[in-house]
């Protein structure tokens, strides 16, 4: 019997180093309260759109500013800066999952250490109206992720629902 | 290898329901009651994940109060001769199957006969809203399985309950279900949940309430 919906997310997590090296590890989110919110009152009672796909952000080169009204991924560095990633649908036609991918090259001279990464709906003030989840970049162990100058980071982040 | 553990908010659905002898306004007094683990619809799952998606628009899929069922008994078809729908064609709401004859509709080849119909709605006390937190979606409904008559059918005698259905878009119009040739009745076009229910039976004049709630949690 499929007594549950379970929607739950999966991130990769990708770092090109300057010199080729490929550094990779991934982990489990946190779905935030928010989503939680969105999909339980949207089942009796019509919601405003809280898609993922609501204009999504563009620039990669590592920039702290987070433009109004956008969605996809924003990672924080270890001093609580925000910067977004150019976030792109890669898989957005599934009726069952989907996954969105986010890219930033640090271009400038210093090294950037990366805490945390948040994916979510509609930025208003660098805040996410619906945010859907949490990744903390240390939840395997690894510790936090530094991306040096020359360095690209990316971001493979996959919600689904399953019925089991 | 990489091995992934997904945190998981999941959503869970369970049924309660009680029968009362319909002269307990209050409701005090329960004369059964029981509580159902439920099956999620693909329907619901789907549409979710379908809105999160997307790049605009509002969701759609919502189950309110305003398309609910407003007969208890689905009606019969108009024409003897043709297929047809019955007077809940395309409300929404709970459905309880119950193994008493509330309707019939005829088959799309009048050859054919007809489909009897065995589904009870509960068309009274409606509120579909939020429950004691903002990720539980309860809607709650109540009848009362009283006497009637619908064509040639005499309606409300002591019965069985078989299962609970919540939807939207009541359609039973002599067509088997797709992919079911042995004539299953369609029931709800957006599915969202359901149960088996066992041991459970309606009198006359009983007044069965049903709560659904649906936690994402």
């Amino acid at each position: 019997m499929k007594d549950a919906i379970r929607p739950s997310g999966k991130v990769e997590v990708q770092v090109i180093k300057k010199d080729g090296t490929v550094i990779n590890h991934s982990g489990h989110n946190t779905i935030h309260a928010e989503l939680k919110t969105e999909m339980a009152q949207s089942m009796f009672s019509a919601q405003g759109n809280f898609g993922i796909a609501n204009s999504l952000f563009d620039d990669d080169t590592f920039t702290t500013t987070i433009p109004d009204n956008e969605s996809g991924i924003i990672i924080k560095d270890t001093n609580d800066v925000q910067y977004q990633m150019a976030t792109t649908g890669t898989d957005l036609s599934s009726d069952t999952s989907f996954t969105v991918r986010g890219e930033v090259r640090n271009d400038s001279s210093a090294s950037i250490t990366i805490a945390e990464a948040y994916l979510g709906h509609d930025t208003a003030s660098g805040n996410f109206g619906v945010q859907y989840s949490t990744y903390d970049f240390d939840v395997d162990g690894s510790g936090d992720q530094a991306v040096a100058d020359g360095d690209q980071l990316n971001i493979t982040w996959q919600i689904t629902i399953d019925d089991s | 290898m990489e091995i992934f553990v997904p945190k998981i908010p999941f959503v869970t659905g369970f049924v309660q329901a009680w029968t009362f002898h319909n002269e307990d306004v209050l409701q005090r007094e329960p004369k059964q009651y029981i509580e159902c683990d439920n099956e999620i619809e693909d329907f619901l799952l789907e549409s979710i994940m379908t809105h999160m998606q997307s790049s605009s628009g509002n969701t759609g899929y919502e189950l309110d109060t305003s398309g609910w069922a407003t007969n208890k008994y689905p009606g019969d078809t108009n024409s003897s001769t043709t297929s047809g729908d019955t007077d809940n064609n395309l409300k929404d709401g709970i459905i309880i199957q119950v193994d008493d004859t509330t309707g019939w509709v005829k088959k799309q080849a009048p050859a054919e006969g007809h489909n009897l119909i065995k589904d009870f709605a509960l068309t009274d006390s409606i509120t579909a809203q939020a429950g004691g937190s903002s990720n539980i979606a309860v809607w709650s409904a109540q009848a009362e399985w009283g006497t009637g008559t619908s064509g040639d059918l005499d309606l409300g005698a002591d019965c069985n309950v078989g299962h609970f259905y919540i939807g939207k878009y009541y359609h039973c119009d002599g067509t088997p279900e797709e992919g079911n040739a042995n004539g299953s009745q369609k029931r709800f076009r957006d599915k969202f949940a359901n149960t088996d229910v066992t041991g459970f039976t309606l009198e006359t004049d009983d007044v069965i309430k049903l709560t659904w709630t649906i936690t994402v949690g």
